[in-house]
């Protein structure tokens, strides 16, 4: 076998890996729409600039609060005369940035913790799943916003306020697979023939653990985005005037008796996403490992 | 058994007091809020005896010790704005919340279990895939969102409900729909699965084969037997409706202590946030030592585990 | 079993729901729904405010929400014309400034509290020594420490002696002070009185419920006559959406700060406007390294900036220009030149700085919702700056924050601001801009020097001209970009009789219904 068939002998376990995914994924109408949810959304948060009609910024005073479907403007105008729909396009970066980054980094914090745990148990076992349960001990939303007031707004740190609030699902989670794989015979087996606890560590816990960590994040993700719509709307958060559909509706309350469409379409620019992201996440969880339990 | 409600309320204590530390330190190391205080136009020579009076200027230790010796006393301070007793004011507002929150309990429960059995006797039904769907729509709902379309329909428009403050039963009704909405979703699904899990046993379809009817059934054996992970999860609900609580009470000015913490933030009076703090981690931690309790009397593995 | 256990949960519940309605049920029946349609039948009043008080102790808090609702409570030994801004006597029938350290109050005679108490001048002191006395944590002791001491000359009489000269003295006296019953907080105490309170005001205390409602009844002993609405009721609404639909069903006849947009929804007629002493500005700070530091670059951003476009486009023209430090509401106030809108001359201006517009990049911090429109401002004036190519980052701050980094100087180059009630030149000029204070983060050496000596200046006539003069340089230098007065508009119920005070009060006795 030359390097080339090598290739795509790879390139073919690649492609059979796809096309079973979507095998899988066509069976199901909710996975495939939280799926295209998705993939708009990620295509939004990158093209988004290019797509929107106007620039979301430019504020043409004398245009303020147009009604949708006036001037070409499809979704309306806010009070500075700022495209809304272009807003709530270019918008969806912040919440792809927000979901991603926090589900990234509170799965790592609560990944590391949850193995440490589960794989060395004794004291370390106790005093980390002492802090899970202080930080459980609390409305997941009220935390975020604890936490948001006291280290200030702003994106990376409504990242942070989220993940520090957000990483001790995955640990708790992460620690129950890795105790329950501890038991299986193959590790048993492995320590039995003297196996180094590293080696084990790396070669046998960590790959089985990586897709429920996947299927967590991808559960949580929505409620991160719908948390860190809540505290901006609280006025803290992402602030103005980089366009996050959170802060949108907090600009946009004021509004509510004479133009609807400032808090309307936000909203359900909101509503969308986080239905589209569960209904994948739940669609991943029932495929992969449907005894996991996220919530 | 008493062991066990031994050991978990030394947990109860312990992860209280942690918890205290956490938001101690963090509101500590935030800075300190004198000036919001003052009037702006305060001397400088002023604000630092003001900040010296008010004790910021200390070693943290110092004041981590006492903030403790104190608080085990009961004692969060006086609030940095009004000068009275931190606690006080947020043991005052108690009531507020915890009538929103369990009027919201309520109104779930009486909406869902019957929608859940029900979804799961039609299993499959048009009615069960609508409200499973709703169901799953509902949890997607940002519960501030759907307060501020409920006043721009019900108080705005049709003028038919009033969209703020605590009073009358006509003035709960918006803040109970919107608190009980992400209830509901989860009480429904929630509520369909345990029902299928117990139709699914093999006595429920011996007796089915037997020649008893669904309905009878669900009456007899289902509702009872999958009524206690129900209450239990309605038990845990309670603090994730208190959590809620704090965006709902902000959206309709209801003058509860998610309402006070929220101001208290804004206003970077921290004796109130703490003592909020402090309430709710113990509300918080005595639902979770109830609910484990309440598991373990019905289901005693886990207490041997 | 279970089935008597759920039985019992659900029973309880509801039990204490009903417990916890049925006290507040019976408050809504009283005034809040009752619409004014019933018009001169009518003698109660509920009032949306937008904050509640942190207390009822007078002299405690300085926060204007404090102020704004126990004033009906207690009476101040002066107060302000609701138009002009000038001193009015109220407890204390005439002053004079003895010499430069005393100061000389004949107070009212036959007034009485609301427990019973006389009023004299051994309230008016125990009313000031409260502020003075460390202990207590009055905020309002740090304007008060060159007070050293109280004399009650007789039982209508008082003076006040202070360590140096205090000009603002009368000032003082009227934003901050109000006369509290002092055999009353002996007898029940600070926590007591905080709840509580006595004052001699046109309305006695009935209820408070922190965060929802303060009720008051009218004083019929009232030295200045009975008033004639009975009833009052201020309903706490933070959020304006909420405030504004209680309006439209008419559960509240009364509320402040209507955002300039929903103005046509509550219709012209039920609007009340007054231009408030509290100006907005934009402030250029020449105390951090930058282009700033430069006269003519802040000249050009003042060419650069059409404020008369803003407050048209913006505000929809709720708002009165200012073109100086001082708005016209200001006892000193003189007129000054204004810079024209010429964004050629701006352009012309930075490139003589040696400077070219599309080099600059600026940073523009504002609060969000402390002042009307704040943030929508901010990102108007950066659009309007981005027109001659300044590039400007506008950072929006939660108001704490916001008021932090202008107190620590964390601020970019320019930041918005309020500044208020400002009724004399002192505290304005002095607070904004001299080195020590933060509010404009505007510093001259040399002028600094005037303003101390100004403000030190005892004789009338020279102060005026001082202050004039004060203000003339500041415009020249172009010290910061002055935008407006705040336009405070209220909702008013249309058969609601009040007329809106340029000091933001909202005194009960004032309003009548028709």
């Amino acid at each position: 076998m030359n390097a080339t068939e090598v290739m795509d002998d790879q390139i073919n376990k690649k492609t059979s890996k796809v096309k079973n995914f979507f095998r899988k994924l066509s069976r199901s109408w909710t996975g495939m729409l939280g799926f295209g949810i998705i993939v708009l959304l990620l295509f939004l948060s990158i093209f988004g600039e290019w797509i929107a009609p106007y620039d979301p910024m430019d504020a043409p005073l004398s245009k303020g609060l147009l009604p949708p479907m006036t001037d070409g403007h499809i979704l309306g105008t806010d009070q500075l005369g700022r495209d809304i729909l272009s807003r709530i396009i270019v918008g969806a970066r912040v919440s792809v940035i927000i979901g991603v980054a926090t589900a990234v980094l509170a799965g790592l914090i609560g990944t590391i913790v949850g193995v440490i745990a589960g794989y060395f148990r004794g004291w370390v076992d106790v005093v980390l799943m002492r802090i899970v349960d202080v930080t459980l001990s609390f409305p997941f939303i009220l935390l975020v916003l604890v936490i948001n007031a006291i280290i200030g707004t702003g994106l990376t740190n409504i990242i942070i306020s989220l993940a520090v609030a957000g990483w001790v699902i995955f640990a708790r989670v992460i620690r129950s697979e890795v105790l329950a794989l501890r038991e299986k015979e193959f590790i048993t087996a492995a320590i039995a023939t003297g196996v180094s606890k590293f080696e084990i560590l790396v070669r046998h816990i960590l790959p089985n653990i990586f897709t429920p960590i996947i299927i967590l994040a991808s559960l949580q993700i929505g409620t991160y985005i719908i948390a860190e719509a809540s505290v901006s709307f609280l006025g803290f958060g992402v602030q103005p005037p980089e366009p996050a559909w959170g802060n949108m509706l907090n600009e946009g309350k004021d509004y509510i008796f004479s133009s609807w469409w400032l808090i309307t379409f936000p909203g359900i620019a909101i509503i969308i996403t986080a239905l589209g992201v569960n209904f994948f996440g739940d669609w991943l969880r029932d495929t992969l490992d449907p005894d996991l339990k996220g919530e | 058994m008493l062991d066990f409600i031994v050991k978990r309320l030394l947990q109860v204590i312990i992860v209280v007091f942690l918890a205290l530390t956490v938001v101690f330190f963090l509101i500590r190391l935030s800075g300190d809020p004198t000036t919001l205080f003052l009037p702006p136009d305060a001397p400088r020579e002023q604000i630092e005896e003001y900040r010296e009076q008010l004790g910021f200027n200390r070693p943290l230790y110092v004041q981590y010790g006492e903030f403790m010796i104190n608080a085990v006393q009961g004692d969060f301070g006086q609030s940095l704005r009004s000068g009275e007793d931190a606690l006080g004011l947020v043991m005052q507002r108690m009531p507020a919340t915890f009538q929103l929150a369990f009027a919201a309990l309520i109104v779930s429960m009486l909406i869902a279990i019957p929608l859940g059995v029900l979804s799961a006797y039609k299993r499959n039904t048009l009615f069960d895939r609508v409200g499973v769907g709703l169901s799953v729509v509902g949890q997607a709902i940002p519960n501030f969102w759907f307060g501020l379309i409920l006043i721009f329909i019900f108080a705005a428009q049709l003028q038919i409900l009033p969209s703020s403050g605590g009073g009358s039963i006509s003035h709960m009704i918006l803040p109970v729909i919107t608190l009980a909405l992400y209830s509901i979703s989860r009480f429904v699904r929630f509520t369909r699965s345990a029902m299928l899990d117990v139709l699914n046993q093999d006595y429920i379809r011996t007796s089915k084969a037997a020649g008893a009817t669904t309905s009878s059934l669900i009456m007899k054996y289902a509702l009872k037997n999958s009524l206690i992970p129900i209450i239990t999860l309605v038990a845990l609900d309670l603090g994730v409706l208190l959590g809620g609580a704090v965006v709902t009470e902000v959206v309709f000015s209801w003058p509860g202590v998610g309402r006070l913490l929220h101001q208290s933030l804004l206003n970077r009076d921290f004796p109130i946030v703490l003592a909020g703090v402090f309430i709710i981690a113990i509300i918080y931690a005595v639902i979770n030592f109830i609910a484990d309790v309440l598991y373990a009397y019905v289901n005693p593995q886990i207490r041997v585990k | 079993m279970f089935k008597k256990n759920i039985a019992a949960v659900f029973l309880l519940s509801f039990l204490f729901l009903a417990a916890c309605t049925d006290g507040t049920n019976v408050d809504s029946q009283d005034g809040g729904t009752e619409s004014s349609e019933n018009g001169g039948q009518q003698d109660s009043i509920v009032i949306g405010f937008e904050g509640d008080a942190a207390t009822m102790m007078a002299n405690h808090d300085v926060n204007y929400t404090t102020d704004t609702l126990i004033r009906n409570i207690y009476d101040p030994l002066i107060d302000r014309d609701g138009q002009t801004g000038e001193f009015r006597p109220v407890l204390a029938e005439e002053w004079e400034n003895i010499d430069e350290t005393t100061w000389y109050f004949k107070l009212k005679e036959g007034v009485e509290f609301h427990n019973g108490a006389e009023f004299n001048a051994e309230s008016v002191k125990y009313s000031i020594d409260y502020i003075l006395d460390e202990s207590n944590g009055s905020y309002y002791r740090s304007r008060w420490t060159d007070v050293e001491e109280v004399v009650v000359v007789s039982d209508y009489e008082v003076e006040i002696h202070t360590s140096r000269p205090f000009p603002s003295m009368i000032e003082r006296i009227t934003e901050d002070l109000l006369i509290m019953e002092p055999g009353y907080v002996e007898e029940v105490g600070v926590d007591q009185a905080s709840n509580e309170p006595v004052g001699t005001g046109a309305y006695k205390f009935v209820e408070w419920s922190r965060d929802n409602h303060l009720k008051l009844e009218a004083f019929d002993n009232y030295w200045r006559g009975e008033p004639s609405i009975k009833q009052a009721e201020f309903r706490i609404i933070p959020e304006f959406s909420a405030r504004m639909s209680a309006f439209m069903s008419g559960e509240i006849h009364l509320f402040k700060n209507i955002p300039v947009d929903s103005v046509e929804e509550i219709g012209t007629d039920q609007v009340g406007e007054v231009p408030s002493s509290r100006i907005n500005y934009l402030a250029l700070s020449n105390l951090v390294d930058g282009p700033l530091q430069d006269e003519k670059v802040r000249k050009a951003i003042n060419h650069a900036i059409d404020a008369d476009e803003l407050l048209e486009a913006v505000l929809n023209g709720y708002g009165t220009r200012i073109t100086g430090p001082l708005s016209q509401l200001n006892s000193n106030y003189v007129e000054t030149e204004d810079y024209p809108y010429d964004p050629d001359l701006a352009i012309e201006l930075i490139e003589e700085a040696g400077y070219s517009p599309e080099d600059l990049t600026l940073t523009l911090d504002t609060p969000s919702g402390r002042y009307p429109m704040d943030s929508h401002i901010a990102q108007a004036i950066a659009s309007q700056l981005q027109n001659i190519g300044i590039e400007v980052e506008v950072q929006v701050n939660e108001w704490g924050n916001h008021l932090e980094k202008v107190q620590n100087r964390e601020t970019g180059d320019m930041f918005i601001l309020g500044w208020g009630p400002a009724f004399e030149p002192q505290s304005t000029i002095e607070n904004l801009f001299t080195q020590e204070a933060p509010y404009s983060s505007f510093y001259d050496e040399e002028l600094e020097e005037k303003i101390f000596e100004t403000n030190a200046l005892f004789d009338e006539e020279a102060r005026f001209d001082g202050y004039a003069e004060l203000q003339h340089e500041l415009v020249e230098k172009a010290a910061w970009v002055p935008l407006w007065q705040q336009a405070d508009l209220y909702a008013i119920d249309e058969s609601l009789d009040f007329t809106p005070r340029v000091d933001e009060k909202i005194n009960v006795f004032e309003m009548t219904w028709e």
